[in-house]
């Protein structure tokens, strides 16, 4: 997993702004073969370690089972509570298409380019 | 830039009640680490700690460079995590940042194993 943290606040030392963070997750080849079961205890601990802004780049997965889709869900519900999002980007065409039959383009932002997801996650 | 992170799981984990006893999130540090970058990796390590994380490799196959910066970063980690009840062990270094860390006593504050298998194993052998 490659984790990108994109923190424009100028604070140093122990001070963390999350609001002005964001948490970008790209789950690369070896974490199990393009399935992204280790991404999952990842996301849920970054998100209860106090994580605002997320971006989930899908890029290199695949495979997407129920229970990877009520995490995200279930992160979306969280994170909008204290003003934030997670988005993604890059899905591939298979993906997509269990998104469409499921209507999960209603509830989870999924964006064609890196700069729209940022936007939305008013970032840039 | 981005930090390499994995995830290794000594037993299956129930993703709606994580184990955190039973989840070791290895963080790979890259070839320099110091003020420039040290901050992503604090907020990393405030972030898995504060989430509940309790076993923490940091490997240093990668590392040939840290500075004070660096090294208080990982100090101030292996603080953190120690503070949930957890631990932070070290895994990896070559012969030239071992050299680093002993100016410091490093050592005698985070262990420090020769490979990340002998790290996983003391977290395994921690859990029986």
């Amino acid at each position: 997993m490659e984790i990108t943290i994109i923190d424009k606040s100028a604070l140093i030392g122990e001070k963390i702004n999350f609001n002005s963070i964001v948490f970008r997750l790209h789950p690369v080849e070896g974490d199990d073969k393009g399935n992204i079961t280790a991404l999952w205890p990842l996301l849920v601990t970054i998100v209860r370690g106090g994580a605002v802004k997320v971006l989930l780049d899908m890029q290199d997965v695949d495979f997407i089972d129920s229970r990877g889709i009520g995490i995200i869900i279930n992160s979306a519900k969280h994170l909008r509570t204290i003003k934030g999002d997670i988005v993604l980007i890059n899905i591939s065409e298979k993906i997509s298409r269990i998104f469409d039959v499921l209507n999960i383009n209603r509830i989870i932002k999924v964006f064609d380019s890196e700069e729209d997801a940022m936007h939305h996650l008013k970032f840039i | 830039m981005s930090i390499q992170v994995e995830i290794i799981k000594l037993a299956q984990i129930n993703t709606d009640k994580i184990d955190y006893n039973r989840v070791i999130f290895k963080v790979i540090l890259p070839h320099r680490i110091e003020l420039d970058n040290s901050r992503m990796y604090f907020i990393l390590f405030k972030t898995l700690a504060d989430g509940g994380a309790r076993k923490i490799i940091v490997d240093l196959h990668d590392l040939d460079y840290i500075d004070s910066a660096g090294i208080g970063t990982i100090v101030s980690a292996a603080k953190m995590i120690r503070k949930q009840g957890g631990d932070l062990v070290m895994s990896s270094a070559t012969a030239n940042i071992l050299s680093i860390f002993k100016v410091v006593s490093l050592q005698d504050f985070i262990r420090i194993f020769s490979t990340d298998g002998e790290a996983i194993n003391h977290f395994h052998a921690l859990n029986s």
